[in-house]
């Protein structure tokens, strides 16, 4: 057993860190008060590598694999979460789609525009009355000569208000439901009937624009279709396992930046003559955030071993996504104890941190979805089937 | 036309922790990096490299580990690297010199102006040994046809905010300050290809140079460290004390 | 006894080293060449060797200050100081040669060392002589002076060049006497050309990575102190700030708060005027290397990080400091 990264990971990671720590932290502040990433620094992000890592060099990503995409969200995420969900929401499910089920043409036509981030995906699933029950999705796509035609509503997609490729599911066979009859579409967002609504107003991520999406009779091409007719669901289903471990990821650069800020708090604030590291809650609540964390980094790594060497990780990938999100909440939590009145501070990290941690318990599959995903894969093995 | 870049490998400060009162270095995470000075004067023959299509060869010296300082040149866009692999005390100089007769023409060589982690000025001392044109300090480097352009600091002007002009024909050296051009980020893809692939990184020794032990005696060596005094808080100064330290 | 029988004695050959003698070399910036003078002689005596000056100074001025052996050379570019010195110190072989240490002396030292093929340790802050081993062990800063090493050139010669405010200048002595010896110029053989005034604008600086800041708090301060704190910022070429309190006197920008709420800064030199201190400000100053705090209040916590305190109004201190830069 080796627990040491490959010595290309460590050197891909100082560089992230550099290019983050330089260009992202002094801006990550703004980022969070205009509610906007300046398009200067999407296009600087893109020039290294950022919005292709765990794809092909052929399609000008980083041919990282998922451990390196692993590594860019746990460094993202440290620093902006607002610009790690960007990404994660590009890789990890948008263009993760196109690049699991989409045909060679496709891929050709759409992904090196996507992996320089000269062009945003996103991936849309949730509707106004399809969240946690996403196979209740009520978007129809029909069949019209050598189109389909697009016609419906789509909520909380990230990326939504940026987004110029649109992976979108939608029914092509109502009576078979989501589960064969959904199909996954590339749309363009020039195309007529495709219109973004305004960003939602949220209580974190701001940054990370959000939005409904109209498709009001969109025309799409066949060639446009993701993967098979009907089987749209399934793509979109293997799309978020996938995304579930680099999320986890994301959740642990969120912790360790909470545990790192605490550590030099605790040293520094001094009360009752000593500074407050010599208090044992103090010291107890710093410990249980790092054991955490290291529980967490072994599962976050090992589960993209598992990806990357074919192996199964649905179970792991949602673990990652269950045990990262609320170790981070509760660290982040910790970290505003520890930091007092300053954790309050809308001028200070903590807050910021704070509210962009929240979301991460939500979205990708609710931690409830999640606890059901890994006990329908641990009761398979004894012959129970569960649904939601 | 061919560039030179000669780099050095150093333990980033970042990871390591002085104790004055202790007299000690700790170093706490041993992490590498290339010397800041040098890889602006990487930057600057890529930015050559870029206007002109030169080849840019990177070169270092040290143990196996430096070899991450050549991926990384060769992941910024340098077309070559060259690792000397010797762990010895000899003057980077005497490598370099037998390794400029090896690739026969190179018309630039850049470097830093000197190493965080030693002092050492490579350059100015390979200049001579070489035999060429020095230029040093430069915060810009331009080629134009057999001629090198570098902007530095004007010596003369006690502002430091004075900039002057100086060239020299080919072939020259060339040290680049921490002013220099500021270093590209290199593509994540070009980082995990360079590091994959055997041939990215050419090795020499001493050997394959024709240098003999002779040739590899130390000019200076290493006696120990020291350190500055420990800080003092609170100590009153006089206003003329202070205007002392503040002009250089 | 000659040499010859006491190679005869010992049954092996002696080989007598021929490089000797002191030097130091003056560029043309005397006033930082001189100190040198002082301390060379000090080893020259305790070696029994003889101490060179070469430079443009007035060669009775040198002498007075410790030399024993004068080489008139005015003041050119590194270029011909190179070619000039090669040339003399190829038939002198000095022991040791010092120059101050500037951009343009440690140039010179180190392609003097490359074409002598010795040894040059640059910016030394302290020189320790071993006549024993007859070697300088020489400090000098690395890690942008974090520390010292300690080193010895082991190669001939020895070449150093020496931070010029280390040692005090020599005391002159009229009474001493010396021998002036005429140097025959070199021309360089691949010149570099200086090209005149070159327009070059450094990237900006953020607060964040100022090398230098300035900042003001309320202690003592009023709108026209500011101003006189500003224009100090502008001469130092550092960046304006100040604490929480100048930003609510309306004094600074929101960007340019200095502390853990608003910008953490770590520079060479960072001067706080009229700043109290509390723990949100100086958590965000750790990494100041220099600090000069000035402020009325003696029992101000921002002394408790002051390298430089001074006790007293910024409306008098600021003045007078701005005045001797
Ligand atoms: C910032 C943000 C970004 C998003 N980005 C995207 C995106 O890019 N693409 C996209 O398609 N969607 C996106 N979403 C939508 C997100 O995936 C959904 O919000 C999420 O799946 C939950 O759906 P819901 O909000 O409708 O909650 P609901 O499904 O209404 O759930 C409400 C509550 O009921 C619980 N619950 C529901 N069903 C069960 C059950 N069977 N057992 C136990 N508990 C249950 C849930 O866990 C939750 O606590 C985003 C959401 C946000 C907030």
């Amino acid at each position: 057993m080796n627990y040491d990264l490959p010595p290309e990971y460590n050197a891909l990671r100082r560089m992230l860190r550099e290019f983050i720590t330089e260009e992202i932290a002094p801006v990550a502040k703004k980022i969070d008060e205009d509610s906007v990433v300046p398009p200067e620094l999407i296009r600087r992000m893109g020039d290294v590598g950022f919005f292709g890592v765990p794809f092909p060099r052929e399609y000008g990503g980083m041919g990282a694999g998922e451990l390196g995409y692993c590594i860019m969200m746990e460094e993202l995420n440290r620093v902006c979460p607002s610009v790690a969900t960007i990404i994660g929401a590009h890789i990890g499910i948008g263009v993760m789609s196109l690049y699991l089920d989409g045909s060679k043409a496709l891929q050709q036509k759409y992904m090196p525009d996507l992996c320089s981030g000269r062009k945003i995906a996103a991936f849309a699933l949730t509707e106004p009355n399809a969240g946690s029950d996403a196979a209740g999705i009520q978007m129809r796509a029909t069949l019209e000569g050598d189109s389909y035609i697009l016609d419906g509503q789509k909520m909380w997609i990230t990326n939504g208000p940026i987004a110029d490729v649109i992976n979108v599911l939608a029914l092509t066979d109502p009576a078979l439901g989501a589960r064969g009859g959904a199909t996954v579409f590339a749309v363009e967002r020039e195309w007529a009937g495709y219109t973004p609504g305004k960003p939602e107003s949220k209580m974190g991520l701001h940054g990370s624009p959000t939005s409904l999406l109209n498709f009001d009779e969109v025309r799409v091409p066949r060639e446009n279709v993701v993967g098979q007719i009907g089987l749209g669901f399934v793509t979109f289903m293997k799309a978020l396992d996938i995304g579930r471990a680099s999320l986890g990821a994301a959740t642990l650069g969120g912790a360790q930046a909470s545990l790192e800020a605490s550590i030099r708090w605790a040293r520094t604030r001094q009360q009752f003559g000593r500074p407050i590291a010599h208090m044992q809650s103090i010291q107890f609540m710093i410990a249980d955030m790092a054991a955490e964390i290291e529980a967490l980094r072994a599962l976050v790594y090992r589960t993209a071993w598992l990806i990357d060497n074919g192996r199964p990780f649905i179970k792991e990938a949602g673990m990652c996504k269950l045990l990262g999100s609320e170790t981070a909440s509760r660290c982040i939590d910790r970290a505003l104890q520890i930091h007092g009145a300053l954790g309050l501070s809308r001028d200070f990290t903590i807050e910021r941190g704070f509210r962009d941690a929240r979301i991460s318990e939500i979205f990708e599959g609710t931690n409830e979805i999640q606890r059901i995903v890994i006990a329908s894969e641990l009761m398979q093995g004894v012959g129970v089937r569960i649904r939601p | 036309m061919r560039l030179l870049v000669l780099l050095r490998q150093l333990l980033d400060p970042a990871g390591m922790l002085v104790n004055r009162k202790a007299g000690k270095v700790f170093v706490n995470r041993e992490e590498y990096m290339i010397n800041p000075a040098d890889k602006r004067a990487l930057e600057a023959a890529l930015q050559i490299k870029d206007a002109t299509g030169a080849e840019v060869v990177a070169a270092a010296v040290g143990p196996a580990r430096t070899e991450d300082a050549l991926r990384e040149a060769r992941a910024l866009g340098a077309d070559r690297a060259i690792l000397i692999k010797e762990d010895v005390a000899a003057p980077a100089g005497r490598f370099y010199e037998a390794l400029c007769d090896s690739l026969g023409d190179v018309d630039l060589i850049l470097t830093g102006d000197s190493a965080l982690d030693t002092g050492e000025a490579v350059g100015p001392q390979l200049a001579e040994m070489v035999n060429m044109a020095f230029l040093g300090n430069a915060v810009q480097c331009a080629l134009e046809g057999a001629v090198v352009r570098i902007v530095r600091r004007d010596v003369r002007d006690a502002t430091q905010r004075a900039y002057n002009g100086v060239e020299a024909d080919l072939p020259a050296v060339v040290t680049v300050t921490r002013s220099g051009p500021t270093p590209r980020y290199p593509h994540g893809g070009a980082i995990i290809e360079m590091y994959r692939d055997p041939e990215a990184v050419e090795i020499m020794t001493a050997a394959d140079l024709g240098l003999d032990d002779s040739a590899l005696q130390p000019a200076v060596v290493e006696r120990g460290q020291s350190f500055p005094p420990e800080r003092e808080f609170g100590k009153q100064m006089t206003v003329e004390e202070i205007a002392e330290r503040m002009t250089p | 006894m000659n040499l010859n029988d006491l190679q005869a004695l010992m049954g092996e050959a002696i080989e007598i080293d021929e490089y000797r003698d002191l030097w130091v070399v003056d560029l043309g910036n005397t006033a930082r060449a001189a100190p040198l003078l002082g301390e060379a002689r000090r080893m020259a005596d305790s070696l029994g060797a003889y101490l060179h000056y070469v430079g443009p100074a007035d060669s009775g001025e040198a002498i007075a200050l410790g030399a024993d052996r004068v080489h008139p050379l005015a003041a050119a570019g590194a270029d011909a100081a190179v070619a000039t010195l090669a040339a003399l110190f190829a038939n002198a072989k000095p022991e040791f040669v010092f120059l101050a240490a500037d951009e343009t002396g440690n140039e010179v030292a180190a392609r003097l060392a490359g074409r002598l093929h010795g040894g040059v340790v640059l910016n030394c802050i302290a020189l320790r002589l071993d006549e024993a081993a007859r070697e300088v062990v020489a400090s000098h800063p690395v890690y942008d002076g974090a520390h010292y090493l300690d080193s010895a050139v082991t190669a001939k010669p020895q070449i150093f060049t020496v931070r010029p405010e280390i040692f005090p200048m020599p005391a002159r002595d009229s009474g001493r006497t010396g021998e002036v010896e005429p140097v025959a110029a070199s021309e360089p053989e691949h010149p570099s050309r200086d090209t005149g005034p070159a327009a070059h604008t450094p990237p900006a600086t953020p607060l964040h990575k100022a090398a230098r800041v300035v900042a003001v708090g309320r202690g003592g301060n009023d709108a026209a102190t500011v101003e006189v704190a500003r224009l100090l910022a502008a001469k130092l070429g550092a960046h304006f700030a100040g604490d929480r309190s100048a930003f609510d006197s309306g004094w600074i920008g929101k960007e340019d708060i200095v502390g853990v709420i608003g910008t953490e800064i770590a520079p060479d030199v960072y001067i706080a005027a009229g700043i109290w201190g509390d723990t949100l400000h100086r958590a965000g100053t750790e990494g100041a290397k220099f600090v000069v705090a000035i402020h009325p209040d003696a029992s101000a916590p921002i002394f408790n990080a002051a390298d430089a305190a001074v006790v007293g109004q910024p409306k008098d201190v600021l003045p007078r400091l701005l005045a001797l830069l």
